[in-house]
């Protein structure tokens, strides 16, 4: 098993008007960086850096980053620059990306020689991960919505030759055309660093990522359609003449651990608190929905069976829990959201498990209104009480991570084959 | 090519070598090409009809517009253009009118600036292709597909009046596909092209009129003196009043003025 841990790391200005329940309701992508504070932004980057050592301190096998766009809900926009950081400050941990943004990079090279440096300053210890990313991402940088999928393949073949092989080479794409490819940096792990592929809602993503044999992270997604979409992944696989297993596959769930259940409760209800986020089911508030579906960005007649849910909280209908779709009573009776002491947390922990059976857990805690010592409080407790327990569910219920058997041919590998994850 | 009955336009599917190009016809006279705005074509309109009492009128969806399937290699409205200039000379027209509307304006120009000989006169209906000074044209990739679409008219009441029923099923996805092709082959520059100018200044001997609504929400009207600094010889008429979409609130006035186009200015 492997165990990461994620935020999405929040611009906190409880002054703003944009900050979350008790404010008024947001429209993602009309607030102005006119109301960002250079100051705020200092100290909470910092904070996010010092709870990434903790969590390295705590056991936590990767510290995960994210990169999103012109938004006050996660500040890693260049979340390579974070990556560079934690490459330098921690010592054991892997540094985990999901993930860059492929169809973005006007120039692909750029990102090759980024994340090869990372991987050599931190001895190897880089996951990358890809996206094609949100409307919000194309909308930012003005990337050509419509070959968002072609250049997003176009753009791994290429990263992927400049790292495996000599150059200088010439490329010439239909997307990309490079005269001399030849950069002064190649990764550190051989023959590259792994990768992994989140996704949410994209058929054509989970079949390229299966495909690929690269292990897929599904972030924040109910427990049933999840384990739908894993058995996707496995019959691709098999189509592909692999064995695909729990190694594969990533579930990403909100949990937060403290000293009694009544304060983990009301702690974690500060998840959907904070600066608004469209992406954090019950913090939503408004969207533009063409800027979300930007022209020919997703193939809307191709989804996976996350859909429905995601169609359920945009009804703004009942739940199947009988909760108002997202709220936090809903999450929680559905363990999108696991809060409470460690016993009880692993509790539920270990029931999702057997549910979902995924050799990748990726713990998001630590975001929305949440304070620093919100987040400490759970990191302390998860190290000394639930990690451990949760490595043992994982023994028991045979969930061997993408460093203990290869993803790519189901093979168990040794204490020091990280480098095949992927 | 025969005297058809104005009131029967006559759909067909010419296979070019690029692709089935779906092409509406009617009318008796001079050929006259129309091309369709980046909203997608309107299907046969009063406009259509007052041409189609002097010229033989051709409407071609243009590709990836309508009932023309997307040409996938498609980058940029000359591409369009390249496809068009073909589709004319496999109709044998010889010389012919040709009229572009908005962003079908846009594509005439490029037809133009390569082919001005094949042509008699070009009337370019609030085109974009160039660059407005000190203004911007309306970014649809920023506007709701329903409110770009209402941008096109001058008022509410015109809007509503063109389109009564914006539940219709078939309406949504044919703004989308468009908005889907318009991504393709104009992205950025959004609209207009650097080139372009430089490419027509060669058309001196070709008629051309520009026509324009003053209460263009869509493409500054102030545009067409840029389109008449690139071609002299070019008059321009104002409609006061008149939205976007010309061709729908003025069909008769700009039929008449496409059939007696006004003199060259001195």
């Amino acid at each position: 098993m492997f165990i990461g841990h994620f935020t999405e790391r929040p611009y906190q200005d409880p002054a703003a008007k944009f900050y979350g329940a008790g404010k008024e309701e947001l429209t993602d992508l009309v607030l102005s960086n006119g109301d960002y504070d250079p100051k705020i932004a200092h100290s909470l980057y910092n904070r996010y850096f010092d709870e990434k050592l903790t969590a390295e301190a705590m056991g936590f096998d990767g510290l995960m980053l994210n990169e999103h766009h012109s938004t006050p809900f996660t500040m890693g926009s260049v979340c390579n620059i974070e990556a560079s950081i934690l490459a330098r400050i921690t010592t054991k941990a892997k540094i985990v990306l999901l993930g860059n943004l492929l169809a973005v990079r006007s120039d692909p090279i750029f990102l090759a020689e980024e994340l090869a440096m990372i991987d050599v300053i931190s001895q190897g210890r880089l996951i990358s991960g890809w996206v094609r990313g949100t409307g919000r991402e194309s909308l930012s940088h003005n990337a050509q919505t419509p070959f968002n999928w072609e250049r997003f393949q176009e753009a791994h073949d290429l990263i992927i030759k400049t790292w495996t092989e000599p150059g200088p080479f010439r490329w010439e794409g239909r997307h990309y055309q490079l005269r001399y490819v030849n950069p002064w940096a190649k990764p550190y792990q051989k023959p590259h660093m792994p990768i992994w592929v989140p996704g949410v809602l994209s058929y054509n993503t989970l079949e390229w990522a299966a495909r690929h044999r690269f292990p897929y992270i599904m972030t924040a997604t109910d427990e049933e359609p999840t384990r739908q979409c894993f058995e996707i992944y496995r019959q691709i696989a098999n189509d592909n003449g692999y064995d695909a297993g729990p190694q594969n596959y990533g579930y990403m769930v909100k949990l937060h651990v403290d000293e009694t259940q009544e304060l983990a409760e009301e702690t974690a209800e500060k998840l959907l608190q904070g600066p608004s986020n469209p992406f954090l089911e019950g913090n939503q508030g408004t969207v533009k929905p063409w800027l979300q579906a930007l022209p020919g960005l997703t193939n809307r007649n191709n989804m996976l069976p996350t859909v429905a849910s995601r169609a359920n909280l945009a009804g703004r209908g009942l739940s199947t829990t009988g909760f108002t779709p997202g709220s936090y009573k809903d999450q929680r009776a559905k363990r999108g959201i696991i809060a409470g002491t460690p016993k009880n947390v692993l509790k539920e922990l270990r029931a999702a498990l057997e549910n979902v059976r995924p050799g990748i857990i990726m713990i998001w805690d630590g975001d929305g209104a949440m304070t620093h010592d919100d987040t400490m409080r759970s990191l302390r407790l998860m190290g000394s009480e639930v990690l451990p327990m949760i490595r043992e569910y994982a023994k028991e219920l045979d969930l061997p991570g993408p460093f203990e058997v290869d993803p790519a041919s189901g093979m168990r590998l040794g204490a020091e084959s990280g480098a095949s994850a992927g | 090519m025969s005297t058809l009955d104005p009131a029967v336009p006559r759909i067909e599917v010419l296979n070019l070598a690029h692709g089935p190009l779906s092409l509406t016809t009617a009318g008796g006279g001079p050929p006259l090409v129309v091309l369709h705005q980046d909203v997608g074509p309107f299907g046969w309109t009063a406009f259509h009809e007052a041409l189609a009492e002097r010229f033989t009128v051709y409407a071609p969806d243009m590709p990836g517009f309508g009932e023309s399937p997307r040409a996938e290699w498609a980058r940029h409205p000359r591409d369009l253009a390249a496809i068009l200039l073909n589709a004319a000379r496999h109709l044998g027209l010889g010389t012919y009118t040709l009229v572009g509307c908005g962003f079908g304006g846009w594509v005439a120009a490029e037809m133009a600036a390569f082919a001005h000989p094949e042509l008699s006169a070009l009337i370019l209906v609030a085109p974009a292709g160039v660059k407005p000074e000190g203004q911007f044209i309306l970014d649809q990739v920023l506007e709701d597909p329903f409110e770009y679409l209402r941008a096109g008219f001058s008022n509410q009441e015109s809007f509503e009046h063109h389109f009564p029923d914006l539940k219709d099923k078939a309406l949504r996805p044919r703004l989308d596909s468009a908005r889907e092709n318009i991504a393709r082959v104009s992205w950025k520059p959004y609209m207009y092209s650097y080139e372009l100018p430089e490419t027509l200044r060669g058309a001196v001997e070709l008629p051309v009129t520009v026509a324009w609504g003053t209460a263009d929400r869509v493409i500054p009207v102030t545009a067409a003196q840029q389109y008449r600094a690139i071609l002299p010889q070019a008059s321009v008429r104002l409609f006061d009043g008149a939205g976007h979409f010309l061709e729908l609130e003025r069909p008769s006035e700009l039929a008449e003025l496409i059939a007696s186009p006004v003199d060259a200015p001195a």
